[in-house]
């Protein structure tokens, strides 16, 4: 695995697996990503585990059927199958704007630096870069624009409260 | 025209070092071409047929004179010397080097100009009516509104991964000039019994190989909600719109697949949950939008009578003054439209030189200003009635008052096989035959109104859905054929063209119009255009006069 997480600005080794009922945990894990799917069907077996869980959740997923479990998981990681799949940042939208989720989510699948502001504009905290991607650019990437002009999920205000209270 | 802030303006320059850091980053193998080709086209960079071809926004069609000099210079700097205006308020440079598009950028930038969404799956330039802010039939300015869109729009950090591209177009007054209902979203603006601005959204319009009509999806929106609002919408395109196949991914087909019903219910549910949560837009920030927007310091004038004013010049000049110059708001002031339509250019071509002297003119007769439309036309937006003869002078010496605007050869036309690399058939060279076979300005202006619009291929770039006549370039085994259809128009009540039967050899299309012409010369009533009478006849009559008995 040389994957690596970027959070709070460091990066760490990823140790994050997918859970399926069959999976066989080995000691480097340290997270695990249960599908929503699987969750929805498996939650006696997933409770137990002491690992860390993070909620996985993929494109076609509907993240209202979840809003009752969302404080069983440690995080929520959600998938780019390819980072032109824009989906992604309506959910993290949806997870912090409406369903109030004040936890960590993680960008997993392929997350590039080009689009590291945006993510984290609609609310990620975390990013499981795609293996190959620069990890100085990738810092540098989080702070490209100073100001937004819109409201996002982020703690940044858009331009137009700026302005207003100047 | 809108002047930058000191935040808009740190906001473009930052968007140059992004892009030239990733341009570096792309040179130097760091950054793959999959991976580089949607942050390229969000900074306005096609590669086309020959060369990379690369679109800067001209946002809601308004240029200052110091712009329009910056676009000369950069076109004789880093181009061949000409510029290109589209359809949609942009213009092009056809043959700009990638290594160098950044640099073009940061001189854009220098005059509160980018490219920024200008292609790619995100939300575009927004449009509207060229004659914003001084049309007489004007009911709301959407200028600050369309710039608020922009604004919301640019670097929208949801939306810059859509199954598709996104058009917004916005209207406020009677006539539809911005051609809302064949777009993404349209925005129509309007006032109430107590004058309070409301606007209404229609969505699912568009035009491409499934050419559709807009729904209205929403009445009355507050202005405070209009972002709230768009935020929702886009949020449902996000989530559900079609990402498995790109000619089902637009809006239109999302909306008809889910019915407008369906659709306009979804967003409402998510905007009434964006609502509780997003504050509304204060009033304080349109009105400093609208203060941003600089007001021409108009002088105290009559309107003048054109009768009279058209009687102290040449034929030309009266065909000029009737065609090409359009009612204003302001007493003694007119609008005057230089059609980029003279034979034997391609419609929307523009050299450097001319652009000089175009900026020239607009110091000397506009208040330094000037419009796109839609129509690849340009527009002087306040010239005062007394100075028409000499700017009429003036522009015939240029050669930019040509007498046609709306008439059939102030053809709407797309860079067609020329340049583009998806399409079936040339346009550019039909463009310019038909305007040979049509110079006899008489019966052009006998003819009178007539859309012409020409596609090189079903992606539609010029429009040829809503073309009173448009013509779509089609491949048959290898050869350039071109499909004609008619009745299409794009106004408030706008109408998709038919397909009049088999298409034609690029050489037998002149003659095919003159028959159509001639169907419409013969059977029209009183003061009817020729789609009207397209409209009332029915394909019949047009059938049977291009085909013969037989085929109709
Ligand atoms: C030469 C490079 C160009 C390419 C590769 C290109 C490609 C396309 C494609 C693929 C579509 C169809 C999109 C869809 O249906 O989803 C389209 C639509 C469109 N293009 Fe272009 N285009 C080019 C140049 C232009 C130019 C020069 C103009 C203006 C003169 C233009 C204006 C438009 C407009 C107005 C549409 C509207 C149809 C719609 O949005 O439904 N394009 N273009
Ligand atoms: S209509 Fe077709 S040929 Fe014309 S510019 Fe668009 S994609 Fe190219």
């Amino acid at each position: 695995m040389d994957r690596k997480l970027l959070k709070d600005g460091e990066f760490c080794p990823d140790n994050s697996i997918v859970w399926h009922p069959d999976l066989i945990i080995t000691d480097d894990v340290q997270d695990i990503l249960v599908p929503l799917s699987l969750w929805l069907s498996h939650k006696e077996d997933i409770r137990p585990l002491s690992l860390r869980k993070l909620l996985y959740i993929l494109p076609d997923d509907e993240l209202t059927e979840t809003e009752a479990d969302l404080s069983e998981f440690n995080g929520i990681a959600i998938e780019f199958p390819g980072f032109l799949d824009g989906r992604g940042y309506s959910h993290a939208r949806t997870l912090r704007d409406h369903l109030n989720y004040r936890g960590e989510i993680r960008a997993v699948g392929d997350v590039l630096v080009d689009q590291l502001f945006f993510m984290k504009r609609c609310g990620f905290s975390s990013f499981v870069l795609k293996p190959g991607q620069n990890p100085d650019a990738a810092v540098k990437a989080l702070n490209t624009f100073q100001f937004s002009y819109q409201q996002g999920s982020d703690s940044q205000m858009p331009l137009h409260h700026i302005r207003k209270c100047l | 025209m809108y002047i930058y802030d000191d935040y808009d303006q740190r906001i473009v320059d930052e968007r140059v070092d992004q892009f030239r850091d990733q341009t570096r980053r792309y040179l130097a193998g760091e950054i793959s071409e999959d991976e580089f080709l949607p942050l390229r086209l969000q900074n306005g960079l096609y590669i086309q047929r020959f060369a990379p071809m690369m679109r800067i926004a001209i946002p809601y069609g308004l240029l200052s004179t110091r712009q329009v000099r910056k676009l000369a210079d950069i076109s004789r700097r880093y181009d061949k010397g000409y510029v290109h205006f589209t359809t949609r308020q942009n213009v092009q440079l056809n043959w700009p080097s990638l290594e160098e598009v950044p640099d073009i950028l940061a001189e854009l930038a220098t005059v509160q100009m980018h490219a920024i969404q200008t292609s790619g799956a995100c939300i575009r330039n927004t449009t509207t009516d060229q004659f914003a802010g001084v049309a007489a039939d004007e009911v709301v300015d959407p200028r600050p509104w369309c710039e608020l869109i922009r604004q919301w729009s640019t670097f929208h950090p949801e939306f810059a991964f859509l199954p598709r591209k996104f058009k917004i177009a916005v209207c406020g007054a009677d006539e539809d000039r911005a051609a809302t209902l064949v777009h993404d979203i349209g925005v129509h603006l309007r006032k109430d019994y107590q004058g309070k601005v409301r606007i209404n959204i229609l969505a699912g319009g568009g035009l491409g190989r499934t050419p559709v009509i807009g729904a209205l999806i929403k009445e009355d929106l507050e202005p405070e909600q209009l972002l709230n609002y768009l935020d929702a919408a886009l949020r449902i395109y996000n989530r559900y719109g079609r990402r498995d196949n790109k000619y089902k991914a637009r809006i239109k087909i999302l909306v008809k697949a889910m019915t407008p019903e369906v659709f306009a219910r979804e967003v409402e549910d998510e905007w009434n949950r964006i609502k509780k949560i997003s504050q509304p837009l204060g009033p304080g920030e349109i009105e400093r939008i609208a203060r941003n927007f600089t007001r021409p310091d108009y002088e105290a004038l009559a309107d003048l009578d054109f009768n009279d004013l058209a009687l102290q010049g040449s034929p030309q000049f009266q065909r000029w003054l009737k065609q090409n110059v359009s009612a204003h708001q302001q007493a003694g002031y007119s609008a005057v439209t230089l059609t980029l339509k003279a034979t034997a250019d391609a419609p929307g071509d523009v050299s450097a030189e001319q652009l000089d002297e175009v900026a020239d003119l607009a110091d000397r007769f506009s208040f330094g200003e000037l419009r796109v439309s839609h129509e690849q036309n340009l527009i002087f937006a306040d010239v005062p009635q007394t100075k028409l003869p000499e700017l009429w002078q003036a522009l015939d010496r240029i050669g930019l008052a040509t007498p046609n605007r709306g008439l059939l050869t102030d053809v709407i036309c797309c860079p067609g096989g020329d340049y583009c690399a998806l399409a079936n058939a040339r346009s550019i060279p039909l463009a310019e035959e038909i305007q040979r076979y049509f110079e006899d300005l008489d019966y052009l202006h006998d003819i009178g109104e007539l859309d012409l619009n020409i596609s090189g291929c079903m992606n539609a770039c010029a429009h040829h859905h809503v073309g009173h006549i448009g013509i779509l370039g089609v491949d048959r085994k290898g050869e350039e054929y071109y499909q004609i259809q008619i009745g299409g128009s794009a106004t408030r009540e706008t109408t998709l063209g038919k397909i009049i039967g088999p298409s034609f050899k690029r050489e037998e299309v002149p003659d095919v119009i003159r028959q159509l012409i001639s169907v419409y010369l013969e059977q029209r009533h009183d003061g009817e255009r020729f789609i009207d009478t397209s409209l009332r006849l029915g394909l019949e009559p047009f059938k049977e006069k291009v085909y013969g008995q037989k085929a109709a």
